[in-house]
């Protein structure tokens, strides 16, 4: 009998290795315990799990989710990360919205960056050879007075390049003490110590009664998939590097929108947006208008108004690029 | 070891403020060896770098992810155990730089795994009960429908699309653009 017990004790042991296969009466004998317990998995994180509130700063949103279903403490961690990143990195309704879709004029290879018109007057103001997009630059401009800046730029994109400035970024730059524009923040009110603070570059809010946008930036070109745009909004200087670089926190940024081709969009000032390399030869017409307050106009970069119309900022003389190198 | 290099340790350097100038051994029982041995490799590399201030916990660069030079990238290429190892280190020691370098590494690692993947990465129990891991279902998923369902949905969808495609072909490319956004 005892055979026959010892016999179904082994079958047991080799089938269920984790179950305790000792027949009743039986003493345990000394190899059987340690057997067991080496058997059973190790039960410690290989991190301790607060060192995950370091790692979730560097997961996308998506990721975010799946972390949260692991355990209870990454749990509560990632809700942490979810209400650092609304405070910061918000999502946006209305950080951007699409205003209308048109045919593009056709191009005759102008070359204008932010040049000062007058909303009240664009007949005299818009230069002739971009009378074709009055029609566009009327439509976003019915809501505003006073200066606003058109760009225009129509050139052959070659494969691989981007037409206007590639890489994730806002418009409105930030300011940090030591960089060449900070004498212009400093005037606008900080005397001794400066933070970093934006510089104001077009602005813009959706007004919450008429639903329309209110100063801000227009944007848009004649071909497809070549710009995207981010419902969030930069809130935190921190997140910006140069002329307003946000590459670096990508990841915070869920949701965006691929314009189509002759779409025009209207954004803010801190809606981040990028311009993508081309796949195949194309002819680019890019339009902007930016329609509200800007911080400074920069001589080296923009384009002055034939008819006379001045800016109204302050006018540096600095190269955004070689001086900023150079600090 | 320089002190240069062993003030990139916080823990390191407020020891030495404590004992001063002297020869006697600084123990540190939570690091083997050959971590250590990496770990100096790396504050040597680093020791001219500024060292970090007691506020930039609150500064919102942390998030930054891709601003990892081809040196460190060159040296966190070690096996996983290592990497925890090193991690584990960099924690203990206080030595943030490491710390965040070792996180991003992590984070890299992570993207796109499910969360029983993660748990068996990491080896992490899984300690909701059947109610909250509904809960956290619910809060992380938007819609869950059954297989009826879903598919008299799939089927509006191929309508729709159908219909999106009709309208961007007559010119209404506003429906386009709706249908663009993800």
């Amino acid at each position: 009998m005892d055979e026959v017990n010892a016999g179904i004790a082994e079958l047991l042991a080799s089938c269920f290795p984790f179950v305790d296969t000792a027949i009743p009466g039986e003493e345990v004998g000394p190899t059987k315990a340690p057997a067991a317990a080496a058997s059973h998995k190790e039960s410690y994180p290989k991190l301790p799990l607060d060192v995950f509130e370091v790692i979730l700063f560097y997961l996308s949103a998506r990721d975010l989710k799946a972390v949260a279903k692991v355990c209870r403490f990454l749990s509560g961690a990632v809700k942490r990360e979810h209400a650092w990143r609304e405070a910061h990195a918000p999502y946006v309704e209305h950080a951007f919205t699409h205003v209308l879709t048109t045919r593009f004029p056709p191009p005759k290879g102008i070359q204008i960056n932010m040049m000062p018109i007058l909303a009240e007057d664009l007949y005299h103001t818009v230069p002739e050879e971009c009378r074709g997009y009055l029609e566009i630059i009327n439509l976003c401009a019915m809501q505003t007075k006073g200066v606003i800046y058109l760009t225009i730029d129509e050139h052959e994109v070659l494969p691989g390049e981007a037409h206007r400035r590639p890489g994730l970024h806002v418009e409105s730059p930030v300011v940090r003490p030591g960089d060449p524009l900070a004498r212009i923040a400093k005037s606008k009110g900080e005397e001794k110590s400066l933070d970093p603070v934006f510089l104001a570059w077009g602005q813009g809010m959706i007004d919450m009664v008429t639903k329309k946008p209110l100063d801000g930036i227009y944007f848009g070109s004649n071909v497809a998939r070549s710009s995207r745009v981010y419902r969030s909004m930069v809130t935190s200087t921190a997140m910006v590097g140069h002329d307003g670089d946000i590459g670096s926190v990508r990841h915070l940024f869920p949701r965006h929108t691929d314009l189509g081709a002759g779409d025009i969009f209207w954004m803010t000032d801190r809606t981040p947006h990028e311009s993508f390399h081309v796949k195949k030869k194309v002819y680019r017409q890019f339009f902007r208008l930016v329609t509200g307050p800007i911080g400074v106009w920069f001589s080296k970069h923009n384009t002055p108004n034939p008819a006379g119309v001045l800016p109204n900022c302050v006018i540096s003389d600095i190269d955004k690029f070689a001086d900023y190198e150079s600090t | 070891v320089d002190k240069e290099v062993a003030d990139r340790s916080v823990l390191l350097k407020n020891m030495l403020e404590d004992v001063g100038e002297s020869d006697k051994p600084i123990p540190l029982p939570n690091v083997t060896g050959k971590v250590l041995k990496k770990v100096i490799t790396y504050c040597e590399h680093h020791r001219n770098d500024p060292l970090p201030q007691p506020d930039d916990d609150l500064d919102d660069t942390k998030r930054r992810s891709d601003d990892i030079d081809d040196w460190d990238a060159d040296f966190i290429k070690v096996d996983n155990d290592q990497l925890f190892e090193l991690i584990l280190a960099a924690n203990y020691m206080d030595i943030k730089p490491l710390l965040d370098l070792g996180c991003k590494t992590v984070a890299n690692m992570i993207k796109g795994k499910t969360p029983e993947q993660i748990r068996e990465m990491f080896n992490i129990e899984n300690d909701f009960t059947p109610e909250e891991e509904e809960q956290i279902r619910k809060e992380n998923e938007y819609v869950s429908l059954p297989l009826d369902d879903s598919m008299m949905l799939g089927g509006i969808a191929c309508l729709l699309y159908y219909s999106l495609c009709i309208a961007n072909q007559s010119g209404c490319q506003h429906y386009h653009r709706w249908a663009s956004e993800s």
